[in-house]
């Protein structure tokens, strides 16, 4: 039984990195420089799950990798910006704050469905440790 | 044989082997909920009515042997419960079929939290109420060894 | 006086080689009341335990492979099971105590 508390811990763990992410999402939606202080527009993050298999029985959910996703900027007209271009459009990131909450709140409503899963099986293991007793 | 009959006296074996299955399908469960947001995932499952089935037959089959309920349970495998050990081992492993079906989300998952829920819950109980059986049983047969009446 | 175990009786005195009072059910010996003598009551008693023990077991053999899906019936069948093994249980451990203390009277 303690294998099926790993499968729901792994879950608990996807998602709340998936969570981290999108938070670093909105927290850097208007982020165009880097720590140096060059440009370069903050592109948006996605993390990409994928099942996690022992000896072909499922074991959970791993993050594969947080995938940088080219190209996820916007055009936005500002000419007196320092670092417009020469038409006066600047590179921002393209995050929808609207997208990154709706997908937060499924990353919650799934971390919770793996709480309830853990809680389950630890109730069930309890009612096995009673057969003893 | 008395001894081995005390094992397989009444509705144990079908709880022992009622327990192990809840207790392994509980692992299939939760990867599935693990997975919930998994693109292209495939939700597997171990149907409990096929698993139900096998069981009444085997009981069925002691019943007609053994001419009452004690006896060891001949059970058969099937296509998701394969038998561990050798003949007659009571051992088994589940290897879910996959299910197709379902709802193709965008992103080719097809789940259905508030089913896969369901079918936890339903699991759970199924495990508590093989364990309380043999519980039960187990506890009155102690009680009848040891002569007590509590 | 009542007799349920047919004891006194034919007896006669100490060393004849009559009829030995051979306790319960003993062949040949008729109680001295009038109600049912020992013997069936308990046989009477340990088929009815018997019945309600395989009507537990037939009713949680179904709810386990699906065919019924009450669990209530299954709770008061077990526990009607269990109670009437529990005080068969208990007459058997009385009725050895009371051999016990028989056995130990001396005449």
């Amino acid at each position: 039984m303690y294998g099926t508390l790993d499968v729901s811990t792994s879950g608990m763990i996807a998602q709340r990195t998936r969570m981290e992410v999108i938070a670093s999402n909105i927290a850097n939606s208007g982020t165009i420089e880097n720590a140096q202080g060059e440009y370069e527009p903050y592109l948006r993050r996605a993390a990409m799950f994928s099942p996690v298999s022992t000896n072909g029985v499922g074991m959970g959910v791993e993050v594969a990798e947080i995938q940088i996703q080219e190209g996820a900027t916007r055009a936005e007209y500002r000419p007196e910006h320092p670092f417009a271009d020469e038409s006066g459009y600047l590179q921002v990131p393209d995050i929808d704050p609207t997208v990154e909450w709706v997908n937060g709140l499924q990353a919650s409503r799934a971390y919770e469905a793996n709480i309830v899963a853990a809680e389950t099986t630890k109730n069930m293991m309890a009612q096995a440790l009673r057969l003893l007793a | 044989m008395l001894i081995s009959d005390l094992s397989t006296s009444g509705a144990m074996p079908a709880a022992e082997m009622l327990l192990k299955f809840a207790g392994q399908r509980q692992k299939i469960i939760a990867h599935n909920i693990a997975n919930i947001d998994t693109p292209g995932f495939q939700v597997k499952n171990a149907d409990p009515k096929a698993f139900q089935e096998m069981l009444g037959d085997a009981i069925d089959r002691r019943r007609e042997k053994n001419g009452g309920a004690f006896g060891a349970l001949e059970w058969k495998e099937t296509a998701e419960i394969h038998r561990v050990g050798g003949q007659g081992s009571m051992d088994f492993e589940l290897r879910p079929s996959t299910s197709s079906g379902g709802i193709l989300h965008h992103d080719r998952n097809d789940r259905d939290l508030e089913r896969m829920m369901q079918e936890m819950v339903e699991n759970a109980t199924a495990y508590r109420v093989a364990a309380d059986l043999l519980r039960s049983q187990r506890n009155q047969l102690q009680n009848a060894i040891a002569q007590r009446v509590i | 006086m009542s007799d349920p175990l047919g004891l006194i009786g034919s007896a006669g005195s100490l060393g004849s080689t009559g009829p030995v009072p051979g306790g319960i059910g003993a062949a040949g010996q008729k109680p001295a009341g009038n109600g049912p003598d020992f013997k069936a009551v308990l046989m009477g008693n340990l088929k009815e335990v018997n019945a309600l023990q395989q009507d537990a077991t037939q009713a949680a053999e179904d709810l386990i492979t699906g065919k019924r899906d009450d669990i209530e019936g299954v709770i008061a069948a077990t526990d009607k099971a269990d109670t009437a093994f529990k005080m068969l249980q208990a007459m058997r451990n009385q009725v050895m105590q009371a051999y016990d203390e028989v056995k130990q009277m001396r005449v």
